[in-house]
């Protein structure tokens, strides 16, 4: 049975995915051709491009199919990338919801009104920053403590202020998505 | 008024500046003094993982009219302060890609493939000296070349490149970068293919943005900002927080870095790296002279001329790759090289080489004083082109950047040094925060977070497959530029197909592309038949 390397394997999936382009995605979601007429001259088209940059990943990924050598130093860790995954879901639904609710809790006026105003600026940056650097450091380190989560809270509130203060253009996420 | 009258005139205008700030009492010409803001603030900007002069320059300019205004007085203090970020941030991007493995530009991916190793070996600070030597040196030939020569290569380069040619070298470089940059020229192309591919995603002429399945947020496709920090900073972030997790379960703890042997750099030791300075410092000072390509063309060029000299003159000593100093000083020689000739083009076409040109062409757009184009190099017949003065103002603030750099740059980038001391892991999860308030300053949408932790997995994965990242992120800045450049020669030829070869220059610029692709294929070939 043929047995394909890492790198073969990689090519031929990438190959797939480039001829599969060039047929169905090009076609159905470019407008125009590799060349159209425009007032009765010859003008290049918004496919030519795409089909350029696909036509290189095909020939490079047919390449690495038709190239045996099976060198492979490292692998990717998917637990590794579901966990930071997961982790930035959470860490981005906080950083963008927690102001706005909060501000519901205590406030009549829309969040609109006090995204640019102290404390309600700062609750969902903080929180989710400060959630961020502690999950991410006891990722890599494979443990928990509260002393770690403190210095993400103080990393989190120097970085708020050192952007907010001098610049008063600048909101901090998620305040100008309001 | 001959040259040397305009050349004189444009330095006075810097010295004898009636715009003057008082310092203890005592009054500097106000250029000066934002030149010496914008190093020591640009060097800060650089050193700090997840931001980058372009990012600073782009806060600043508005902040700067809004204090200086827009007349002609406001020119100088205000691209003195932009020329300040620009050198400043160029030798300061060096500590991240030196001591972190997390260049903040492309340019910097080259210096982190002898950095990084050099720190791991315990010399992180000889590194950052030899950055600082290399990029200095290649600074000042770029600015010696660019007072003594940029009006006759303004006039050279406006002349001899057109449409086609400006096309012909867009795709050499893309052919060098993705040939000369790793392991294997298929990963590098493959890499290319990828990132062109990304970049034609939500562009285009026609109405429809194209291959956006009709999602409104891609519609402008993916910003640049989001692209290149998520592949290079945040990709990178996610390799080294895996690794750090390898090493605690294999190890049971983590690596600190130690320096070890004497930080210095001796005078046999500089000496020893002048060819591969003088090497890159021409190489930076020619790609600057011509439009469109920029630094990271010349960074990689500068390397992989000196890994050629280096395995051929010295096999004996540490290659290329392996913490080689004289690696370093290649690459941040070239690409510090290019910022002096890069306003050859930005002055005379109007066509920036690298995202910081195109700040300081913003400023000139704002305020007034210099337009750039092909009158800013005519000698008149009667009188002094005034834009000719300012033009050498600029030079001459770009010179006086250079000697502060000599004097001060070494020691701000040795003070950014002390990052290394602080755990790497709490280092790069707030490196990943400063870069993702760093891309929602620019793009103002929580949108823009997700697509770049989406381009941090690319690169985690890139990384691990062992797929250079620079030939995609390269690919997706010029992309773009090639497709306009080829759309305006075909049409500028007639609908010529052929319009790659219509003249003998962009012919012979294609052949050397042509040559670049086939060289390691022919190369592997040989090899093959030989071992047959």
């Amino acid at each position: 049975m043929l047995r394909l390397s890492r790198d073969q394997k990689l090519g031929a999936m990438l190959l797939v995915f480039a001829v599969l382009a060039l047929i169905f995605w090009v076609p159905i979601d470019i407008d125009t051709g590799i060349v159209e007429k425009v007032r009765r001259r010859i003008a290049i088209g918004d496919a030519l491009a795409p089909v350029f940059a696909l036509c290189i990943l095909g020939a490079s990924a047919l390449a690495m199919l038709l190239n045996r050598t099976t060198k492979q130093d490292q692998s990717i860790n998917w637990r590794f990338l579901l966990t930071i995954s997961i982790s930035f879901g959470l860490v981005l639904s906080v950083m963008r919801y927690l102001g706005p609710v909060v501000s519901d809790l205590f406030n009549d006026e829309s969040y609109r009104a006090l995204r640019d105003t102290a404390p309600w600026k700062y609750i969902g940056f903080i929180t989710g920053s400060t959630a961020l650097i502690t999950i991410l450091s006891s990722l890599a380190e494979r443990s928990f403590n509260v002393r770690r989560l403190w210095i993400a809270l103080i990393i989190s509130v120097v970085l708020a202020l050192i952007y907010d203060l001098p610049f008063k253009t600048l909101l901090l996420p998620p305040n100008s998505d309001y | 008024m001959d040259m040397f009258d305009h050349i004189l005139l444009g330095i006075q205008s810097v010295f004898l500046s009636d715009n003057s700030t008082s310092i203890l009492g005592i009054s500097f010409p106000t250029a000066i003094v934002m030149v010496v803001i914008g190093l020591i603030v640009g060097t800060l900007v650089g050193a700090t993982p997840g931001l980058a002069g372009p990012m600073a320059m782009a806060v600043a300019l508005p902040i700067l009219i809004s204090i200086f205004g827009y007349d002609r007085s406001a020119l100088l203090p205000v691209l003195g302060f932009l020329i300040g970020i620009m050198k400043g941030s160029t030798i300061g991007g060096a500590v991240p890609a030196i001591l972190f493995n997390t260049p903040g530009t492309p340019d910097a991916v080259m210096t982190t493939l002898d950095g990084t190793p050099m720190t791991r070996a315990g010399q992180p600070y000889k590194a950052l000296r030899t950055a600082h030597f290399s990029s200095v040196m290649g600074d000042s030939f770029s600015d010696i070349i660019l007072f003594i020569c940029a009006p006759f290569l303004a006039l050279f380069v406006e002349y001899y490149l057109d449409l086609p040619e400006k096309a012909a070298l867009i795709i050499l470089s893309l052919a060098f970068i993705s040939v000369l940059v790793g392991n294997r020229p298929d990963k590098g192309f493959l890499s290319l293919g990828l990132g062109l591919f990304i970049a034609y995603i939500g562009s285009g002429e026609d109405f429809y943005p194209r291959l956006t399945g009709d999602i409104p947020a891609l519609a402008d496709g993916f910003p640049l900002a989001v692209v290149i920090l998520g592949v290079l900073i945040v990709g990178e972030v996610f390799t080294s927080l895996d690794d750090i997790g390898h090493e605690i379960r294999h190890s049971g703890e983590i690596k600190q870095i130690k320096q070890i042997g004497s930080d210095h750099l001796t005078l046999t030791e500089r000496l020893r790296m002048l060819p591969y300075i003088g090497k890159s410092a021409l190489i930076g000072t020619v790609i600057g002279a011509l439009p469109g390509i920029g630094s990271t063309m010349a960074a990689t060029l500068g390397y992989a001329a000196g890994r050629k000299r280096h395995a051929k003159v010295h096999p004996d000593r540490v290659q290329f790759g392996k913490g080689a100093p004289e690696g370093i000083a290649a690459t941040e020689s070239a690409n510090s090289a290019v910022s002096g000739a890069n306003l050859i083009p930005v002055l005379s076409l109007g066509i920036p080489g690298n995202v910081a040109a195109v700040f300081l062409l913003l400023a000139m757009d704002s305020i007034d004083g210099l337009n750039p184009g092909p009158a800013v190099f005519k000698i008149p017949n009667t009188g002094i082109n005034s834009e000719m003065v300012m033009a050498f103002g600029l030079f001459t603030l770009m010179a006086l950047a250079n000697a502060i750099n000599w004097v001060i740059g070494g020691r701000l980038m040795r003070m950014m040094g002390v990052m290394i001391r602080v755990p790497k892991q709490i280092l790069l999860p707030t490196v990943l925060v400063l870069t993702l308030l760093g891309v929602y300053a620019q793009e103002s949408s929580m949108s823009a977070l997700i697509m770049l932790v989406g381009f941090g997995v690319l690169g985690y994965i890139m990384r691990r497959l062992d797929i250079t990242v620079l030939p995609f992120v390269i690919a997706f800045i010029l992309g773009r530029s090639l497709e306009s450049t080829v759309r305006q020669a075909f049409a500028a030829t007639g609908s010529d197909p052929w319009f790659l070869f219509s003249s003998s220059i962009s012919a012979f610029i294609i052949s050397a592309a042509v040559i670049v692709i086939l060289y390691p294929i022919l190369t592997r070939l040989k090899k093959k038949i030989q071992n047959d």
